[in-house]
């Protein structure tokens, strides 16, 4: 089969050149300023033929005829140009010609409420609107054509595209308008363009469908006010960026079809298929786009954090500063430390396990992404060697930018440090408590350090007990554990007040439930799984890995703590408590002020400080 | 041109090698010992067994191997840990890409749509190949999206020191033989019919990618010159919740018919605008070429739906 398609770059026939090439048709195609190419498997391109004899050169051998022009009013000119085409067709001897009208041939006005058929009334001419006038002219010439050449016009309402700015967009915004009825009238029932060139390209093969007008349109009618109240909706669906939930279309009331398809869906094998919902929702998603590339809406920002972002792009914002991290041989502490050397920061990693120290290192010097930083050994539960470490550190570093009390445990059963401090306190309170005490001079030296500890959700259950901090009667590892998170975060609250005017921020934050060995170690695995048979040990293995599944990774909960220790939006911001991401509510005993300096005097008292 | 093809019984990798074997080269798979009596093919490929932690087996495998389709990665049922995932994810391309260093010439990666930053709302569609990522989602998404990302990040270095060419593909949800995400839905629909709404919320808008399209995918990643040190966004053209699953599954089963019931709440609930939009590829000539309704008839016919309990039987039949 060989067919020529005249306005082979608008519309309708760019779509209907690439469906018939899909159908192995040899295709010729008429549009302005191309020229002639026939690469086999693609459509010959030319300009419209001035000459007469052209036009008939052209037309040999063809035997589908497609004139999709009608898609918008048509200049008087290409009117006359297809004509003098559709008289060289008839002449030559081209077997069909498929035309494409407009419904606006009928009287619409007289329609009422009424589905349109194709016997209605045709309106008259000195009424019709300009592109009903042509297209009126262009269908009474088809049927005038002299010869047996088989012609079918299809007669089609809207047609709808979103690549077509000039009809989409102003069919669009006239549905924004509080008087679309009055443009539009009381239903809409327009054609997706992709639809429209499937039927037309159906119709050049549709054996029963020669000698008949066949009105097309969309699947489905809809009403004007619903279009319009739709158009809204869409409009505002696709400039929030916030809400990802409700975006059900509403039940909008049935509307009988404005225009009957019946006949089309008999004589043509293909429908239109695609909703007018669809196409609105196209046009209104081009709308958008198209603001926001001209800056009349505000780009699209991902509401990943700060140090995430920096992360993935690559950059570096911390070249050039330094990070203490407690604890960072494992769990949080290590992703934290390689989270801030992959920012650019150089990092003091402080741990027990000298070997998890140099595999931490040996990390970092592997792959290029990491900034070398350096190990430091010590034992946070003995204050000797947090004074020793903060000596260390001070002697070597100037200042420092960021100080993360991470180091944190819970004990099986009670056991004391040389300075006669239960284990879990020592370790969760008073390191931090000393360490920042011991380093405030370089935290001073930096431009705005921050120092953020970890606390935990646990804090919410725990009693504060100030008369037995040391946990001498009765001691519940987890219990214990929980108000030594409670003390933690009441020192850095009093601690934020300290140091309101240094421009040294302290923050704490619970990072979330992590997949840590925090409740395996330290003798706090439970004796029950020594006395399991190996059925009970798997099954309990297999519930613990589950449980496991449903917490973060420690990198993840790493990327919370770096953020809040280095995202530019908590600048000026003292003493936050974090949940993750987002600003939490600490426990009421955690904002009692005047708890938490006794707590503090206790603290100053245990580590020998004459108040701090 | 010989190619080496991990993970080759996979949901990704047995398509990779199908398609593979429909070009003219030489085809070698690494592949688990106790897979590899799934591995198709066998007859015509030569197979390396081994895992990927170990080294002396991937010296094997790569040797005089121009290309590496890398797609011997997991994500996690609820009962096995992350650790053992990140192992082999992120340790185990790890050791791939140190014996494929200055040996290989591309690096072909079967990553995952799950490392891009969340995009749910539709203002932000359609997500095109270099969005930002960031592992998000429940905590098992979240830990496939980390290690994935992880992964990919080994990649890009090693592409940086200059070690190997790269092309990362990002399918989204996989249909075709071996897809218990999709197996599950269908179930689901089946089983209760009534109550997808919770589901619709958790899946939102998808678009599946069905096997043998990653597959082309994967082969143009591999060999097209613009391919080199791209990542791609592999997806489906119809974007579809589960109330089009449903819909969709009616209409497979009930040929002929067209008061299909779900249709309207199908409809109601999708918007018809695509969430992902594979450019990159379709510019180099890729096109989805199964359609979502394929993906589910695949499935029904796995399934043998028609014994399911949401069929209503004969009464003679039920009898027995």
């Amino acid at each position: 089969m060989r067919a020529l398609v005249c306005d082979a770059s608008g519309l309708i026939g760019n779509r209907m050149i690439e469906r018939l090439l899909a159908f192995k048709h040899d295709v010729v195609g008429f549009a302005p300023g191309k020229h002639a190419k026939a690469d086999p498997g693609e459509a010959q391109l030319m300009a419209w033929p001035k000459a007469a004899g052209k036009l008939a050169d052209a037309l040999q051998g063809i035997d589908q005829l497609f004139v999709p022009n009608l898609v918008d009013d048509l200049p008087a000119s290409e009117l006359k140009q297809i004509k003098a085409l559709l008289e060289a067709a008839a002449k030559v001897g081209v077997k069909r010609v498929v035309v494409l009208s407009s419904i606006e041939v009928y009287d619409l006005a007289k329609l009422g409420g009424r589905t349109l058929l194709e016997s209605d009334a045709q309106i008259d001419p000195a009424q019709a609107s300009p592109k009903g006038k042509t297209a009126l002219e262009l269908e009474s010439y088809v049927r005038g054509l002299p010869g047996q050449i088989e012609r079918i016009v299809l007669r089609a309402p809207l047609v709808l595209s979103a690549d077509h700015k000039p009809l989409a967009e102003t069919f669009f915004k006239g549905l924004l308008k509080d008087d679309a009825q009055l443009h539009y009238g009381d239903r809409v029932q327009p054609i997706d363009a992709d639809d429209l060139a499937d039927l037309m390209v159906s119709a050049g093969r549709a054996p029963s469908a020669a000698g008949h007008a066949i009105n097309v349109a969309g699947p489905i009618a809809i009403l004007t006010a619903d279009a319009s109240a739709e158009a809204r909706r869409l409009l505002g669906v696709m400039r929030d960026t916030e809400n990802s939930e409700v975006r059900v279309r509403p039940e909008y009331e049935f509307a009988s079809p404005l225009i009957s398809t019946d006949r089309a869906l008999t004589l043509l094998p293909k429908h239109a298929i695609k909703r007018v919902w669809v196409s609105l929702a196209e046009i209104a998603q081009e709308i958008v786009h198209r603001q926001r590339a001209e800056g009349e809406l505000p780009e699209i920002t991902y509401k990943t954090s700060y140090a995430k972002m920096a992360v993935e792009r690559r950059e570096k914002p911390l070249k050039g500063k330094l990070a203490v991290v407690t604890g960072a041989t494992d769990g949080i502490g290590r992703a934290t430390a390689l989270m801030f050397s992959r920012l650019g920061a150089k990092v003091v990693a402080v741990g027990r396990n000298k070997e998890a120290g140099a595999a931490l290192l040996d990390e970092m010097k592997g792959r290029k992404v990491y900034t070398n930083g350096k190990f430091m050994a010590a034992d946070l539960t003995s204050q000797k060697e947090v004074r020793a470490l903060a000596t260390k550190i001070a002697k070597q570093h100037d200042a420092i930018d960021y100080l993360i009390h991470n180091a944190g445990a819970a004990y099986g059963s009670r056991t004391e440090t040389p300075d006669g401090l239960e284990a879990t306190f020592a370790l969760n309170v008073m390191a931090p408590f000393l360490l920042t005490q011991e380093l405030a001079a370089p935290l001073q030296a930096a431009d705005h350090a921050r120092v953020v500890t970890l606390s935990s959700e646990a804090h919410q259950e725990a009693e504060l007990m100030l008369e037995d901090l040391q946990s001498t009667d009765g001691y519940e590892p987890m219990e214990v554990y929980s108000r030594a998170k409670l003390c933690g975060l009441m020192i850095t609250r009093c601690l934020a007040e300290q140091l309101k005017d240094t421009g040294i921020a302290a923050h704490a934050i619970h990072p979330g439930e992590v997949r840590t060995d925090i409740a395996l170690k330290n003798g706090m695995e439970s004796d029950e799984d020594k006395n399991l048979g190996p059925q009970a040990k798997q099954r309990l293995n297999t519930q613990r890995d589950r449980q496991r599944m449903q917490m973060i990774s420690p990198e993840e909960a790493a990327a919370y703590v770096v953020n809040l220790a280095v995202s530019p939006e908590y600048n000026g911001e003292n003493g936050l408590y974090m949940d993750k991401g987002d600003k939490g509510q600490a426990s009421e005993t955690a904002q009692d002020s005047k708890q938490a300096w006794l707590l503090w005097d206790k603290c100053a008292e245990f580590a020998g400080l004459v108040d701090a | 041109m010989k190619v080496l093809v991990t993970g080759p019984s996979g949901a990704v990798g047995q398509y990779i090698l199908e398609i593979l074997m429909t070009t003219g080269f030489d085809v070698r798979v690494f592949s688990l010992p106790d897979s590899m009596h799934r591995v198709n093919f066998r007859d015509r490929i030569e197979m390396v067994p081994g895992q990927l932690s170990d080294k002396i087996a991937l010296e094997e495998a790569v040797d005089g191997v121009d290309v590496v389709f890398h797609a011997a990665v997991i994500s996690p049922p609820p009962g096995r840990k992350p650790e053992t995932m990140n192992e082999v994810n992120i340790e185990g391309t790890r050791n791939l890409l140190e014996v494929c260093a200055n040996r290989v010439k591309r690096l072909v990666f079967a990553s995952s749509n799950n490392v891009y930053t969340p995009h749910r709302s539709p203002a932000m569609w359609p997500l095109t190949d270099d969005a930002p990522r960031e592992a998000h989602g429940n905590p098992q998404q979240s830990a496939v999206g980390e290690s994935l990302i992880a992964a990919e990040d080994l990649i890009f270095e090693a592409a940086e020191r200059g070690e190997i060419e790269y092309a990362i593909l990002r399918p989204t949800v996989v249909a075709g033989r071996k897809t218990p995400f999709i197996d599950q839905m269908v179930i689901n629909i089946l089983r209760n019919p009534d109550n997808l709404e919770m589901q619709r919320r958790m899946w939102d808008m998808m678009q599946w990618s069905h096997g043998s399209d990653i597959g082309r995918a994967a082969v143009i990643a591999g060999t097209h010159e613009k391919a080199k040190n791209q990542c791609f966004l592999v997806a489906g053209d119809e974007p579809i919740t589960i109330y089009d699953v449903q819909a969709l599954m009616w209409d497979i089963m009930n040929v002929g018919r067209s008061d299909n019931p779900h249709a309207e709440i199908a409809s109601r609930n999708n918007m018809g605008l695509r969430k992902f939009d594979s450019r990159k590829l379709k510019s180099l000539g890729w096109a989805p070429q199964v359609g979502v309704k394929q993906c589910i008839a695949e499935v029904l016919g796995r399934l043998e739906f028609y014994s399911s309990a949401a069929i209503n039987m004969p009464e003679y039949m039920l009898n027995d």
